[in-house]
């Protein structure tokens, strides 16, 4: 009897509280989560020669959470190309990625989509990517949620007018 | 009184020995016949000699012949080894030459020079760590083709180099500097009078000269001038009012004070920090307090770099805040 006292006690006194506490720091630690793009100049040695740029999460204290998977997407009229980014990481205190280069699908440009995760939050990027495999900046939308398809498709579609106008750099 | 040491005359002067030959001129010289014993003793030498049969005869003239034929089979052996030799000596790089639809394989050699006309390309394998496209009228040298170094000149032209290799192992040589690979494409430009642009589509390219450094990230261009070296670097989508006052202040630095310096500050954007970065050491007392200004207005200072730090150009302080600044390129 005494002992279930006891196991009562732990359970509603100490663990449910620190599980509690625990979950709310990841969530805090979580919650301005979003992702950071760079040239690769700014991990340079660090990371792959033939980078297109460098990710790193931001609002992610937890580093060894931080989780990131991505593709290179192209469209051609109504087919759509899409393949697995590589990356590698660079430094060892904060995550910091090289994403592999071009897919060499054709075309003259394409959209990087970037899903990242930490401690259960969310983060998404769509980067334009020109021919010469320079992204654009100023073009980039920074997600709190993964892409979505349409937004990937609104995303091509506004890459394929900017371009045909001449000012997708 | 004068003697006749030859056969013919002695046979003329000797009738014992036959007179087939016809009788020499009077000359008012009086012919006096050697002593037979003489020749006897000639003729008696001659046979004696080893070297004798060497000088007349068939079999001496054969001996000759071979030996001068096996000297000229040495000497184009020894000239076939030199130019081998010579070829292992001077390291190359594979070359397609591309004429129109037509491609002409080869190799190119250390210290060797190649052309290209209006409708000629050519392409080169830098050895394993990647490829180097030569554009129409450009004229190119190889100058380093070892493991640790490939190096080549541009004197005229253009080029366009993708390279995956360590940093520091590819370099390009024009008349007004150096394009030293970081990682790892880009376009180099040269034009008859010397000057230059490099354009960076991938990783990033230092372009030095004289103990100046310009750092070009992918993104960026960089113009090189003849006599004045490596510009001041910035991306190609750059205001154009900064890059008409970036070209003025290259040019002639003491222009400053009249209102160029402004203009740069003015314009700059946020990934404009890349020309401002290099402006700092390019800039002295009150205009680089100027510049540190507007880059931290746009940028905040990261932690780890400090006002006095930038000012003194502490070379870690600077290379920390570049590195963290690349995050906004």
């Amino acid at each position: 009897m005494e002992m279930v006292t006891t196991q009562s006690f732990f359970a509603n006194r100490i663990v449910a509280p620190l599980t509690i506490m625990g979950a709310l720091a990841g969530i805090i630690s979580a919650a301005d989560f979003s992702l950071e793009i760079g040239n690769p100049a700014a991990a340079l040695v660090k990371v792959k020669k033939n980078a297109t740029l460098v990710v790193r999460p931001l609002g992610c204290s937890e580093g060894a959470n931080f989780h990131i998977e991505g593709n290179s997407v192209q469209a051609s009229g109504e087919t759509q190309v899409s393949v697995p980014l590589t990356f590698g990481r660079g430094g060892t205190s904060t995550p910091v990625f090289a994403v592999g280069a071009s897919p060499s699908l054709g075309g003259t440009f394409w959209l990087m989509v970037l899903s990242a995760d930490c401690a259960g939050s969310k983060a998404g990027a769509l980067i334009p990517i020109d021919a010469r495999g320079v992204y654009n900046r100023a073009a980039a939308k920074f997600l709190n949620h993964a892409p979505t398809k349409k937004e990937i498709d609104d995303a091509l579609k506004t890459l394929a007018r900017d371009t045909a106008r001449g000012d997708s750099k | 009184m004068k003697m006749f040491w030859n056969r013919p005359n002695r046979r003329v002067a000797g009738p014992s020995r036959g007179t087939d030959y016809p009788p020499r001129p009077d000359l008012g010289i009086p012919l006096v016949k050697a002593p037979d014993s003489i020749w006897n003793a000639i003729e008696a030498q001659r046979a004696r000699s080893p070297t004798s049969n060497l000088a007349s005869g068939p079999a001496s003239s054969l001996r000759w012949q071979l030996a001068i034929a096996a000297v000229v089979v040495l000497l184009i052996g020894a000239v076939v080894m030199l130019q081998r030799y010579a070829n292992r000596e001077r390291p190359s790089w594979n070359v397609v030459r591309v004429q129109g639809t037509k491609e002409i394989a080869g190799r190119l050699s250390e210290g060797e020079w190649m052309d290209t006309n209006n409708a000629g390309r050519a392409r080169i394998d830098v050895g394993e760590i990647g490829i180097v496209e030569i554009e129409p009228n450009s004229r190119v040298r190889l100058v380093a083709a070892k493991p640790g170094e490939g190096r080549i000149t541009l004197q005229r032209g253009e080029l366009s180099a993708v390279i995956s290799a360590p940093p520091r192992l590819f370099f390009v040589e024009t008349p007004s500097s150096l394009a030293v690979d970081l990682g790892c494409a880009y376009r180099m430009k040269t034009d008859d009078q010397g000057n230059g642009q490099l354009h960076v589509t991938s990783g990033w390219v230092s372009l030095e000269s004289d103990g100046h450094d310009s750092l070009v990230p992918a993104g960026a261009m960089c113009l090189t001038r003849r006599g004045l070296g490596p510009g001041t670097p910035y991306f190609e989508d750059a205001p154009a009012p900064l890059r008409q006052a970036l070209d003025a202040f290259d040019v002639d630095r003491a222009q400053t004070k009249t209102g160029v310096l402004d203009t740069i500050l003015n314009a700059a954007r946020v990934r404009d920090t890349l020309t401002l970065w290099h402006l700092l050491s390019k800039t002295t007392g009150n205009d680089r307090l100027r510049v540190f200004d507007r880059m931290t207005a746009l940028v905040p200072l990261p932690s780890a770099v400090t006002r006095d730090k930038v000012l003194t150009l502490d070379p870690e302080a600077l290379k920390h805040w570049r590195e963290e600044l690349a995050w906004k390129w």
